[in-house]
C-alpha cells in the first residue's frame, strides 16, 4: 500500500511498484490509509510522513495496533535525527528518502516482504 | 528581529549549506543538476520583497510550506507563471511547452518540489543545531506578488518591520528555468538557534 497525501508522488509510486508486478492499493491520507489496511491487509507499506490530518508518523502508530506485525517503510523528505528516531520508536520498518529512485524503492519493498 | 554581526555570519553560513543542500534535493528529483545562481541572507523590507518578483501586481505561481517543531516559520517557492510550467515539465520529464495551465496533477508536482526543496533545507538547519523542524503540507497560490507575499509576510512580521529573509535564486545550468525559493524565519527560530549558538 501506497500512503502520501500528493497525488503526483503517489502515481509516480504506483506505476513504478506496478511495472514491476506488485499489486498496489492507494491511500491518500493516514485515515484512509487504516480503513484500507483493515479493509486489503496489504503486505508492506510505504507511508509519507508530512500528511494533513493525520501525518505518517500517527498513521504508523495506528496500523500498529491494528497490527502489531505490519510492515512499514516512511517515505520522506525529512531526514532529520529526532523524526527518524521517532518513526523507529513507532515502529518503522525501513525509511526511503525523497526524491525516491526505481531502485531504492523496490529494494525497500523487497526487503519489507522478505 | 536584528542580528548582531557575528550572528549574521553564522545564519549566512548556515544557509548556504542549506540551501545547496536543498537545490540538490531537487536536482535528484528532477534529474538533472540545478544549481543556486543567487543567494542573499538578510534584512529587507516588506514592500521591497514584492519587488522582486517585478511589482505588487505581477502573477505568481507559489508553494507555501510552514514548518514546526522546534521553531516556526514559513517558506515560499515562487514563479511566473511560464517558469512554474517549465519546472512542471523537468518533474514530470515531458517535453518543454507540454504544461500550459496547472490541473491537480500539476500542483501536485510543484507541491512535491516545495516538499523537497523545504524538507532538505530544513533537514540541514535542524541536524547542525540538534533542532527538529518539519514542513506542514504544501499549498499552492495563484494570486498577484502581494497578495501571495503577504499571506506568509503577515504571520512573521509586524507592519514596517524587517523582515529576515532567505532569498535563493536557483535554475538549470543553462538558465532555462530560474525558480526562487524565500524563506521567512521566525523570530522564534532566531532565538531558538541563538541559544544553540550559545550568543
Amino acid at each position: 500500500m501506497v500512503v502520501d497525501d500528493a497525488d503526483f508522488m503517489r502515481m509516480k509510486c504506483v506505476e513504478l511498484l506496478i511495472e514491476y508486478g506488485y499489486e498496489v492499493v492507494e491511500a491518500e491520507n493516514g485515515a484512509q490509509a487504516l480503513k484500507k489496511y483493515q479493509e486489503d491487509k496489504p503486505d508492506a507499506v510505504l507511508l509519507d510522513i508530512t500528511m494533513p490530518d493525520m501525518d505518517g508518523l500517527e498513521a504508523l502508530r495506528e496500523i500498529k495496533k491494528i497490527d502489531p506485525k505490519a510492515r512499514v517503510a516512511m517515505l520522506t523528505a525529512l531526514d532529520q535525527k529526532g523524526v527518524t528516531q521517532q518513526a523507529i520508536d513507532a515502529g518503522a520498518d525501513l525509511f526511503v528518502v525523497k526524491p525516491f529512485t526505481t531502485v531504492k524503492v523496490i529494494a525497500t519493498v523487497d526487503k519489507l516482504l522478505r | 528581529m536584528v542580528l548582531s554581526d557575528v550572528e549574521m555570519v553564522a545564519w549566512a553560513g548556515l544557509v548556504n549549506k542549506a540551501v545547496t543542500n536543498s537545490v540538490s534535493g531537487l536536482s535528484g528529483m528532477v534529474g538533472q543538476e540545478m544549481s543556486t545562481t543567487a543567494l542573499k541572507a538578510g534584512h529587507m523590507s516588506a514592500k521591497a520583497v514584492s519587488d522582486l518578483f517585478g511589482g505588487p501586481d505581477t502573477m505568481m505561481i507559489s508553494v507555501h510550506l510552514g514548518f514546526e517543531g522546534s521553531a516556526t516559520g514559513h517558506m515560499i517557492l515562487a514563479y511566473q507563471p511560464k517558469t512554474a510550467y517549465g519546472f512542471i515539465d523537468l518533474i514530470m520529464g515531458q517535453e518543454m511547452g507540454s504544461t500550459n495551465d496547472l490541473g491537480d496533477l500539476e500542483k501536485s508536482a510543484l507541491q512535491e518540489m516545495g516538499n523537497i526543496m523545504g524538507g532538505f533545507f530544513l533537514n540541514t538547519i535542524a541536524d547542525m543545531n540538534g533542532i527538529q523542524l518539519c514542513p506542514t503540507p504544501p499549498v499552492t497560490m495563484i494570486n498577484k506578488a502581494s497578495i501571495v507575499l503577504n499571506a506568509a509576510m503577515s504571520r512573521t512580521v509586524e507592519d514596517d518591520e524587517e523582515l529576515l529573509l532567505v532569498d535563493a535564486q536557483f535554475g538549470t545550468h543553462d538558465q532555462q528555468i530560474e525558480g526562487r525559493f524565500l524563506v521567512m524565519p521566525s523570530p522564534h527560530l532566531m532565538g531558538v538557534l541563538r541559544q544553540c549558538w550559545g550568543s
